[in-house]
Formats: structure tokens, C-alpha cells, sequence
């Protein structure tokens, strides 16, 4: 290779690198915590040393996976954590918006996290359905909801704009896809890289040694 | 002479690098983290390789994605990008990931850009890339490139025979 392409093979990367450095800078910063919300759903005591925000939806096979990691991490860290839940409804899911907009509807009658177990917990039934809205209301009885507000509420649009709201949010931090968490602001996208990295960077958030060097400690492993 | 064929060449260079710089720019402009998780939720790869792979994948699809749009070192390029793209295949025809649970989007090109090729179209999109870069690299002379413009490397040369005593 002689003289003239090297140096036109440098001058190319160079100018590729010099672009996407600048394109990056002028990107617009934005953290979860200045997000467009609903009511905040959480889980945990609002202090908590560190925040986990779970963009999540309903119908996504991955995020009922995570669930079981979300559930270890409580077991493990208990009143260190808590959990914050953002709609993020995908359109290709057919019945995901109105699965969140029925989750929503119970978080008005205070009982989100109970709705939002269940919708994980029969992700192989309702989605299949021809039409949800019978399994939405038989859940919402089963919790003992008030089934007419809770119907007033499933057909209420303005319920719907602030989930969109919400997921408008979410595609500002540019998340792309369910479930994306934030530990503390750390980005990690999908179930494996929550089960992976999770408990290494909620130890590191809250000063624990690895489970390494403390025996006691709870495993990252599963068991 | 040029032959009308040669032409057709040039369509398809530049349409196997346009698909990986636009791949790869559009990974670059996300979180790297969107990638990662993508590249991990294949369950396919070692994960200590995951997050060196999510930084440095995007970056090989870009350059080399504009090297053969421009035409430079055409050849090299066309066999990275061809063993890139027998990679991509590789990976998603082992993914039992994929397969379960039939994933509509690889994150192959960002997850945010206005292309969205669910992941069968993705996998016949590398398998022609695959045999296209192998017949690129095939190609001796390459027309409208920077390899042309620039002069053959010294080992394209054709030998200057000469007398033994000089002139």
C-alpha cells in the first residue's frame, strides 16, 4: 500500500470519528429522573439509596423474564432498593396499550403493583385473547377494585395520553427497547444484562464489597 | 474497456457499504448500552465479550461501510465485511433466543432509525452480503473508487521487465 492511501485511510477514519464526536456532543442530555411521568408507581421506600426506573411493557416476553431478577434484587438488597415503573407500550404488541392503561387504572385505586404482577403472571393468556378487556375487568375484581370507576377509567383517552406521555418520555432517553432499566442512572437494556450487572452495580452504589470477597453476601448468581 | 457489468459493481459496492455505515452510524448515534443488551439477549456469545464487541462492532461497520462506498481498499474491505456479515448470520441462526421467541427487531440497525427489518430480513440481508463481499474481493480493478484514483498498491503493479545491465 503506498504513501497516498495510508494517509487518505487515516484522513477517513479521522474524519468519521471527528463527525460522530460531534454528533454526540450536540446530543441533548437527558436523564430518567427529569422525565414526563404519571403518577409515580413505586416500589420500595422512597429514599432508597438507590433507584432503579424500569421502562417496561406488559406484553414483552422479555420483560416478564426480568421480573424473576427484580424480584431476586428485593430479596437481596430489601429497603436499600426501590423501584420506579414507566409505561413503555411497544406498537407492535397489539393489546400492550390497553394492558398499561388497565395497570394505570389500578395505580388510581392504589393497587398497581398487584395488577402489574398479574399482567406479567398470565403474559401467555390475555395477549392471545380477541378482545382483553374480560380478563382487564375480572383482574381489577379479584382486587377487589371499584369495577365501575375502573371501567369509567379503561375507556377515559385522557388515561391513554398520559401513558403516551410517559413513553414519550422514554424515547427521549432514547430507549428503544423493553425492558431498559436505570440503576441510578446506569443504563442497561434487556433481562440477561439486568441478571448480569444489577447486583455488581447496585453493591458498587451502595459501597458493598463483592460477593467475592464477603461469602455472607447475597450471590449475583441464580440459584 | 468498461463493460456495462462493471457498472453494476459499483451499484452493489456502494449498496454493501451503505448497509453497514448506516448500521453502524446508527448504533453510534445511541447508547452504546441499547446494543450491549441487544448482543446479550442473543444468549449466543460469551458475555465477557458482549460490551467489547457492543463498542467496537458499530465502529468496524461504519468505517468499512464508508471505505467500500468511496471505493477504498476495496478488496480487504469486502473481506472484513463479508466475514462481519457471516458473523451476523451465524449468530442469529444459533440464537435460540431468536428462534423461542422470535424477536422482531435484531437492533442490527439502531433501534431508533426510520429502518426496521424484522430479523429474517436481516438474515437474508447478511447471507447476500456474505456472497457479495466474497465476489468484491474477487474483483481485481474496482471502477469510480479511490483505489482507482489513487494508483494500484505496489504488489498490483504490473513487473517492469528490464535487461539484466540496465537500459
Amino acid at each position: 500500500m503506498n504513501a497516498k492511501k495510508i494517509i487518505t485511510g487515516v484522513l477517513i477514519v479521522t474524519a468519521l470519528a471527528a463527525g460522530i464526536w460531534v454528533i454526540r456532543k450536540n446530543q441533548r442530555p437527558v436523564t430518567a429522573d427529569a422525565q414526563v411521568r404519571v403518577e409515580e408507581k413505586i416500589k420500595g421506600p422512597a429514599k432508597a439509596a438507590v433507584k432503579i426506573v424500569e421502562y417496561s411493557d406488559f406484553e414483552c416476553p422479555a420483560c416478564q423474564k426480568a421480573q424473576v431478577e427484580i424480584k431476586r434484587i428485593f430479596e437481596a438488597f430489601g429497603p436499600q432498593v426501590n423501584l420506579v415503573f414507566r409505561h413503555f407500550p411497544l406498537e407492535s404488541h397489539r393489546w400492550s396499550g390497553l394492558a398499561h392503561q388497565a395497570a394505570e387504572c389500578a395505580s388510581r385505586q392504589g393497587h398497581f403493583w398487584e395488577y402489574h404482577d398479574r399482567l406479567f403472571n398470565d403474559q401467555l393468556i390475555w395477549p392471545k385473547a380477541v378482545n382483553p378487556y374480560e380478563d382487564f375487568m375480572r383482574y381489577a375484581g379479584e382486587l377487589n377494585l371499584d369495577l365501575q370507576a375502573f371501567g369509567a377509567c379503561l375507556a377515559d383517552s385522557r388515561i391513554r395520553e398520559d401513558i403516551l406521555k410517559e413513553k414519550t418520555g422514554g424515547k427521549e432517553l432514547m430507549i428503544t427497547a423493553t425492558p431498559t432499566f436505570f440503576i441510578n442512572g446506569e443504563r442497561l437494556v434487556g433481562p440477561m444484562e439486568l441478571q448480569t450487572r444489577a447486583s455488581e452495580i447496585i453493591r458498587r452504589e451502595l459501597g458493598l464489597t463483592p460477593p467475592e470477597a464477603s461469602p455472607a453476601a447475597p450471590s449475583p448468581e441464580k440459584p | 474497456m468498461i463493460k456495462f457489468q462493471d457498472f453494476g459493481w459499483v451499484l452493489l459496492r456502494v449498496f454493501m457499504g451503505l448497509v453497514f455505515a448506516y448500521a453502524g452510524y446508527m448504533k453510534l448515534l445511541e447508547p452504546i448500552e441499547n446494543f450491549r443488551g441487544a448482543l446479550a439477549s442473543y444468549e449466543v456469545l460469551p458475555y465477557a465479550l458482549v460490551p467489547l464487541l457492543a463498542h467496537t462492532v458499530p465502529w468496524v461497520e461504519l468505517i468499512f461501510g464508508v471505505f467500500m462506498i468511496a471505493g477504498y481498499a476495496v478488496r480487504p474491505t469486502a473481506l472484513v465485511l463479508s466475514f462481519l456479515a457471516l458473523c451476523f448470520v451465524l449468530i442469529i441462526a444459533s440464537s435460540s433466543a431468536i428462534l423461542e421467541r422470535g424477536f422482531k427487531d435484531c437492533g442490527c440497525f439502531g433501534q431508533s432509525g426510520p429502518i426496521r427489518l424484522t430479523v429474517y430480513q436481516v438474515f437474508i440481508l447478511d447471507i447476500l452480503n456474505f456472497f457479495l463481499g466474497l465476489k468484491l474481493f474477487s474483483i481485481k480493478r474496482h471502477l469510480f473508487s479511490l483505489d482507482a484514483w489513487l494508483g494500484p498498491a505496489e504488489a498490483d503493479r504490473p513487473v517492469q521487465k528490464s535487461l539484466p545491465f540496465g537500459k
